[in-house]
């Protein structure tokens, strides 16, 4: 079994960005932010949004590009996220990783 | 009035404090999502108040967040993803390939060499010395020898046999008669096969030119035995083996190919053999070498029954009789004892020798050590040949210590470049690159000149492959041996060359791991990296030296073989074959056709005189007699020639008188004998006149001769006596022509005077005298010209290493010879004091380097002439060589520290 390449905010973070790519031209900060603290009440801070998802991003699992400049960000750029196919695999084999120690247990009880 | 409502702000210090920490355009991503945060929370509903605690917290725990990673280790994501960056790092290597062309191309073309010649002499090697024959089980074989008291009196003829030692010493014999042939298949319940080799064979099929080639007799239950593979058809079994049966064959891949385009329906088609017509049954598979896997002998064309002899070979037969009821030696066997090595073949021996005991026709005395030795027969007769083995072992030494050199001197450079850059890797270091990072751009260096040192390896190996067939074709005699390279070792070559590299290269990773300390390196006078290069030159120096004085001690052989006195003059001779009996069909056509074609040459304007001869001098073939003189028995070598021999080859005749016309069958056989043979055989006396023996003919001393060379150019003139070549019918004869013409222009009308004596008659092996003994040293010559290019090269890369050291030694101390110039040091004394440390190692290298080529050069024994292996003159030159070679390489970085300009150099400090 490969050990699992991220952490667990990691792979919060790529299910946020699988959910949320296909909203606008990708998923942004901001968004992946506030859909983590509807689900899961967590606070994250953006610039720990912004170095786990760089991390990520140098293990090749998400790309990103940058966004145009929005009135309402005061005229400030963001960068928006996809999952690279890499990501995706990872992210799967991450799932079946899980299940397949999960289901049997939860079988049993 | 309605003043529109400005919307809350985020507090103003908290945002200064993200612009200014958080920079770049991830700052920009970051204050841009703090500021929608901010947004959202207000619209939420949420007071300002908190919405602003909030945004100081977000702001602060953003920062620390960027920070954190900011001071993530730079190799963290290389850990993850080893192969991340790897393309930087070759781009950089690259760079600096680019800017030190002189170190790139001299570590590729030692490694090329070293992995070359090792690779290409090792592949050499293996089929050589290990081949096995390509059939069933080869562990099976054996070859049954017969040994006896080397003082036992015995009277037996052989034809084709293979003689052999065992490890005692002992003379092996391959022959046996066809009924112990017959009884041993008998005793051992048909596990031993009979064969004999047929030379010289002429072969042809309808619409095709006739072909000359090798074959073997061989019995019936012989493809039983040896289990070759087949292409197509059947192997010949014993209906085949009778007298009356048709007479069958099976063909080799040559024969296939060049009559039948390797059609399968060659099966049933007739082919001649030695003129007789033969039907094809089977076709031996491409891997049929007969027994010499290693193609020590020529590949048999064609297999025979052995019953076949008095059809296929009647010369062989004594009076029209067939061999079978003769009591010669003419069978040799081979026999498969099933169970492997394990099987003790001592059980055949014993049962061989038993029969043998039972049936021979060696006398009683000698029947007492009469023994059968089963000798192992995977490699055919191949383990046998001991002396063909000893050149491979020594080329293989040769490669060793080139391949050895090349490592060294890889090493060395590597080293010598990890001095230069220790301040490069120090700054690359301080910059924040691991010790990983810095490792793999060594690592990549060495991997990359690796792979091109490789490359031009296999390169080499390639075109070096043409000059080693020819070496080991002529050299060793294998004439079958087919060149290809070894792909394993090749991989083992490089990973030798590769690993040497490499390990040097990371040398100077390790010592940086040491601590700091390179940034601030200055002028140290003695820097233990140095110290390492210096030993790694010496230990070069001492390497080279057995290979420089080996091509000295041949190179001095080849100028004793070629002021060697023949006994006989060499120049303005011409040498030509000619068989007017095609095989040993009609023998009186010698008669006929000789003394016409002898007649029509010496007509020729420009022929001095022209006379025949049986074995061309200095050929390598001889022909020998056992004779009887005064009861004593002996064996002479002997030559068959034709009239005006010693005016044709300016030998010389002390007394009596030469072989000439009157010399015809019938008379009394009269022999031209040297002075060895006088000296030998009638000590004090005239020979002139006397008598002897030669089994039941009687010889008569007509004339005496001076000694001369005969089948080889090292040993001192053997006992010969010269035959008219009437009263001793051969077949194959060479035409030897005095000329005062150049050899080219000859051919055109010794042609024409063979055509006008018989138009069908070819003439073969022309050549001049000269040139024949140039090929009787084709070895040494192809030895003498590999270890002087080895030793050359040796040299040249002991050359570059000193200039490197000496370079870099001057460059670093340029500043302490600056102060000695200005303090009032000669310039000699300045040249001096760094050509001091060149001969310093030089001495070393030698003190270490003699006693390695004393040890080495034994090796040679067996190629030298006239010289000892330890000929301390010759060792003496190397080393002189050797050190004003050492010498001449550290003049130029010598010459450049006694020109420092002390100002200059003052001011540099």
């Amino acid at each position: 079994m490969a050990r699992r390449p991220f952490g667990e905010f990691e792979h919060i973070l790529l299910y946020a960005v699988l959910h949320l790519q296909d909203h606008d031209d990708g998923a942004s900060g901001a968004a992946v932010r506030r859909l983590i603290e509807a689900r899961t009440g967590r606070v994250a801070s953006p610039g720990a949004i912004y170095t786990a998802l760089d991390r990520l991003e140098t293990r090749g699992f998400v790309r990103s590009k940058l966004g145009d400049p929005t009135p309402e960000r005061g005229g400030k750029r963001k960068r928006l996220y996809r999952l690279s196919a890499a990501g995706s695999a990872a992210l799967r084999d991450a799932e079946s990783v899980l299940n397949s120690m999960a289901r049997p247990a939860r079988a049993k009880r | 009035m309605i003043t529109p409502v400005t919307p809350p702000a985020p507090p103003r210090l908290a945002r200064w404090l993200a612009a200014v920490c958080l920079r770049g355009e991830a700052g920009e991503v970051i204050a841009g999502d703090l500021d929608e945060e901010f947004a959202d929370t207000i619209a939420a509903g949420v007071p300002v108040a908190r919405a602003r605690r909030r945004y100081w917290r977000q702001t602060l725990a953003s920062i620390a967040a960027t920070a954190r990673r900011a001071k993530e280790p730079l190799d963290a994501a290389p850990r993850t993803m080893p192969w991340d960056g790897l393309a930087l790092d070759l781009r950089s290597v690259l760079r600096t390939f680019r800017q030190s062309p002189g170190y790139v191309c001299v570590a590729t073309v030692s490694l090329a060499v070293g992995i070359g010649a090792n690779t290409a002499i090792v592949s050499v090697a293996r089929q050589v010395l290990l081949a096995r024959l390509a059939v069933e089980r080869p562990d099976e074989l054996r070859l049954p020898f017969w040994t006896i008291d080397d003082n036992a009196k015995i009277n037996i003829q052989t034809i084709g046999s293979f003689g052999a030692r065992d490890a005692r010493g002992r003379v092996l014999r391959s022959n046996y008669t066809y009924t112990q042939y017959v009884a041993f298949r008998a005793a051992t319940g048909n596990r031993v096969a009979g064969f004999n080799v047929l030379r010289q064979m002429t072969l042809g099929a309808t619409g095709r030119p006739p072909l000359s080639g090798t074959g073997l007799m061989a019995s019936g239950n012989f493809f039983d035995v040896l289990r070759p593979a087949l292409a197509l058809g059947r192997p010949l079994g014993d209906a085949d083996d009778r007298p009356d049966a048709p007479l069958a064959a099976v063909i080799g891949d040559r024969l296939w190919s060049a009559y039948f385009d390797r059609r399968p329906d060659a099966i049933g088609k007739s082919i001649s053999v030695n003129g007789v017509q033969a039907t094809v049954v089977g076709v031996a598979g491409t891997s049929w070498r007969g027994l010499s896997p290693g193609g020590f002998s020529a590949t048999p064309d064609i297999v025979v029954a052995l019953r076949q002899q008095p059809v296929v070979s009647p010369e062989w037969s004594d009076e029209g009789g067939p061999l079978e009821s003769s009591p010669r030696y003419w069978i040799r066997t081979i026999a498969r004892v099933p169970g492997g090595p394990a099987d003790p073949a001592a059980g055949l021996a014993s049962q061989l020798t038993a029969v043998l005991n039972g049936t021979t026709g060696i006398g009683r005395d000698a029947a007492r050590s009469l023994e059968v030795v089963a000798m192992p027969g995977d490699r055919g007769y191949d383990s046998l040949r001991p002396a063909s083995m000893q050149p491979v072992r020594m080329l293989m030494g040769v490669a060793a210590i080139v391949l050895l050199i090349a490592c060294i001197n890889v090493a060395g450079l590597m080293l010598a470049r990890g001095v230069a850059r220790q301040k490069e890797l120090a700054v690359r270091r301080a910059l924040g690159a691991g010790r990983g990072r810095i490792v793999r751009v060594l690592l990549v260096e060495s991997a990359l000149l690796s792979l091109v040192g490789g490359a031009a390896g296999v390169w080499l190996a390639i075109l070096a492959s043409p000059a080693l067939s020819t070496l080991v074709q002529s050299g060793l005699g294998a004439t079958a041996f087919r060149f290809s390279l070894d792909l394993r070792l090749l991989a083992v070559s490089l990973a030798i060359a590769a690993g040497a590299g490499i390990f040097a290269g990371l040398l100077p990773a390790i010592r940086l791991s040491g601590g700091g300390g390179a940034l601030k390196d200055r002028a140290g006078n003695t820097n233990p990296r140095l110290l390492v290069g210096r030993a790694i030159l010496a230990v070069q120096i001492a390497v080279s030296l057995p290979l420089v004085a080996g091509a000295g001690l041949l190179i001095r052989t080849m100028v004793n073989l070629a002021h060697v006195d023949l006994g006989f003059d060499a120049d303005h001779l011409v040498l030509f074959a000619v068989d007017p009996t095609r095989n040993g069909r009609s023998p009186e056509r010698t008669a006929i056709v000789f003394p016409q074609l002898l007649e029509r040459i010496e007509a020729i304007p420009g022929v001095i005189a022209a006379t025949l001869i049986e074995n061309p001098l200095i050929s390598g073939f001889e022909s020998d007699a056992r004779i009887t003189v005064g009861g004593r028995t002996a064996t002479m070598y002997m030559n068959s020639v034709g009239p005006h021999y010693f005016a044709a080859m300016g030998a010389r005749l002390l007394a009596g008188r030469a072989i000439d016309e009157r010399d015809l069958p019938g008379r009394p056989i009269a022999v031209v004998i040297n002075e060895a043979a006088s000296r030998r055989f009638f000590p004090g006396d005239d020979p002139i006149g006397r008598r002897f023996r030669n089994g039941s003919r009687e010889l008569e001393v007509v004339g005496v001769m001076a000694d001369a060379k005969y089948d080889a150019l090292r040993p001192a003139a053997p006992p010969t006596m010269l035959f008219s070549y009437r009263q001793r019918t051969m077949g194959e004869m060479h035409v030897v022509v005095r000329a005062s013409r150049v050899a080219a222009s000859l051919r055109a009308d010794l042609e024409q005077a063979v055509t006008a004596v018989d138009p069908s008659l070819p003439i073969r092996e022309y050549r001049t005298q000269r040139e024949q003994i140039a090929r009787s040293l084709g070895r040494e010559h192809v030895f003498v010209r590999l270890l002087t290019l080895f030793g050359g090269f040796a040299l040249l890369l002991a050359c570059v290493g000193l200039h490197g050291v000496t370079s870099y030694s001057v460059t670093r101390r340029t500043g302490e010879i600056g102060i000695r110039l200005a303090l009032g040091a000669q310039r000699g004394a300045v040249l001096w004091m760094i050509l001091r440390q060149v001969v310093a190692l030089a001495g070393i290298g030698l003190v270490l380097g003699v006693p390695l080529a004393l040890l080495a050069s034994p090796l040679l024994g067996a190629f030298l002439y006239e010289i000892g292996p330890r000929d301390a003159a010759t060792i003496a030159t190397a080393a002189v060589i050797m050190v004003a070679v050492a010498v001449l390489a550290g003049l130029l970085p010598a010459r450049r520290a006694a020109a420092v300009d002390p100002i200059d150099a003052l001011r540099a400090e």
